[in-house]
């Protein structure tokens, strides 16, 4: 009897040590993305008058498409250079922690690469093409967000509403690689767009909430070089998150800068119906494209994740 | 069919006979000179044509590459639009919307009225330079000049747009 116990005993144990180092090692949770994308050289409405921008994209827009995965997921990734390309395109993910060299290499027209990662922290993370000059290939519009959701949906209050916001300067001649350099930049733009989400300016969209809804921005800061002051006219974020980790916790914060290549996110509760104009506090930027206007009322409707991109405008 | 042109000595005399030539340069057509000397005259002529040809041809090449060229400019998309907000304050204001709608609907230069996107607001596509605020003011108030308790202004605020950014003319 005392040998059987004994027996179970470390039956026990040892199933128990093997369930978990099963759990370790393979979380239950995690999944496996294939994610595929496409330099595309092409050109993009960039402002409400249907003006076009000789851009350099990921699938064709701009920004390129929003990536959603989990905390603790797996990214199969595969970037592809086209042949009708005339420029060299590359990625790099800033949620991914590998091998620069290996993964963030240059590809030419008519090449592919892929490379895999596991996304192990949670937030809003930039990804863009490095690619020489960088500096030119992020201001044509080679950028994007990723999404790292935490595997705890309770590590932060659940979100009614959200969008990503992408801030980026605008230079109008896309070739000007020295203007770029020597920040001389002709608009600032959320989304692709100047003035995309701005009512008041000829084409412009808004963003839509309901009154009392928590709404969620995820904040990339594309750059190529100038800080963002991200602030919410009219309002307070409830709470900031720095690169979107629910760890990072900030509460009533009137206005948070934002550095180029960096993220946050930004909740925001607003209790009466209005315009709350998000922007960046610097102000060369808000009055040259940079003002996104939430318009909060009883009959918000549901949007995308990030509205109006492409920017299909309607036919003159 | 290509044109070939001879010297010959026949069309050196039928010129002078016919005193038309100066510098003494003739040519003839074809292998044949009979009829078809040329004297001085007709071949400046014909250069003339020929550079008229050649011109001609020019300007209608330079008309195609502007027209492309243009093809790609917000000028071809149609005039310039400007985007024009009335602020509407008052209880009587929703009642009046409807009418003030369809009034500036009509009004010249004016592509698209919006009153359901901002509550309180009408946004006017107006053809820029063609179409002032103060118009459209002047249209609001003869629409509504009588309307008790429905104040109509021009919306201005700290998002207000400015026109001459360096924003709002970008280039390929």
């Amino acid at each position: 009897m005392r040998a059987s116990k004994r027996v179970f005993c470390v039956f026990a144990i040892l199933t128990g040590l093997l369930a978990g180092g099963l759990a370790l090692s393979s979380p239950t949770w995690a999944k496996t993305h294939d994610v595929a994308m496409t330099a595309e050289e092409t050109d993009v409405v960039i402002e409400g008058n249907g003006e076009k921008y000789a851009a350099w994209t990921f699938n064709g827009t701009f920004p390129g498409p929003v990536v959603r995965v989990t905390e603790g997921d797996t990214i199969n990734f595969t970037l592809t250079n086209p042949a009708t390309n005339k420029h060299p395109h590359a990625m790099d993910f800033h949620a991914a922690e590998i091998d620069f060299l290996k993964n963030y290499k240059a590809i030419n027209p008519g090449e592919t690469i892929s490379y895999s990662f596991v996304a192990k922290k949670p937030g809003i993370f930039f990804y863009h093409c490095g690619a020489p000059p960088m500096i030119q290939h992020v201001a044509r519009g080679m950028f994007g967000a990723i999404i790292v959701d935490p595997k705890d949906a309770k590590a932060w209050a659940k979100a009614d509403r959200e969008y990503v916001l992408v801030q980026s300067e605008f230079f109008k001649n896309p070739n000007d690689v020295q203007a770029m350099f020597d920040r001389k930049f002709d608009g600032v733009m959320f989304n692709g767009g100047i003035f995309k989400y701005h009512p008041f300016v000829t084409g412009g969209g808004k963003l839509d909430a309901k009154p009392g809804e928590r709404v969620r921005i995820y904040f990339i800061n594309a750059g190529p070089n100038e800080f963002s002051a991200f602030h919410p006219i009219g309002e307070i974020w409830d709470n900031v998150y720095e690169s979107g980790n629910p760890t990072n916790k900030l509460n009533g914060v009137q206005t948070y800068v934002v550095g180029p290549g960096s993220a946050a996110t930004f909740d925001v509760v607003a209790e009466s119906a209005g315009a709350y104009p998000l922007v960046t506090h610097s102000l060369t930027g808000a009055l040259r494209g940079a003002i996104a206007v939430l318009l909060v009322g009883p009959d918000a409707k549901d949007a995308p994740l990030m509205p109006m991109v492409p920017w299909i405008l309607p036919a003159k | 069919m290509p044109r070939t042109h001879h010297s010959c000595r026949w069309c050196l005399g039928y010129c002078q006979q016919s005193k038309r030539l100066e510098k003494g340069a003739t040519r003839h057509r074809g292998l044949l000179p009979l009829f078809n000397c040329m004297c001085d005259e007709r071949i400046a002529r014909e250069q003339r044509i020929m550079l008229n040809v050649v011109l001609a041809m020019f300007a209608i090449l330079t008309a195609l590459c502007t027209a492309t060229l243009l093809s790609h400019s917000p000028a071809s998309a149609g005039p310039p639009k400007e985007r024009i907000v009335l602020m509407l304050t008052g209880s009587n204001c929703p009642d009046a919307l409807q009418t003030l709608e369809t009034t500036l609907r009509q009004t010249d230069g004016v592509f698209a009225v919006d009153g359901n996107s901002v509550p309180g607001h009408l946004l006017l596509d107006v053809e820029e330079g063609k179409t002032s605020a103060h118009d459209i003011l002047t249209v609001v108030h003869m629409t509504i000049g009588a309307a008790p308790s429905c104040q109509v202004e021009i919306m201005q605020s700290c998002i207000t747009a400015p026109k001459h950014t360096g924003a709002h003319a970008p280039a390929k």
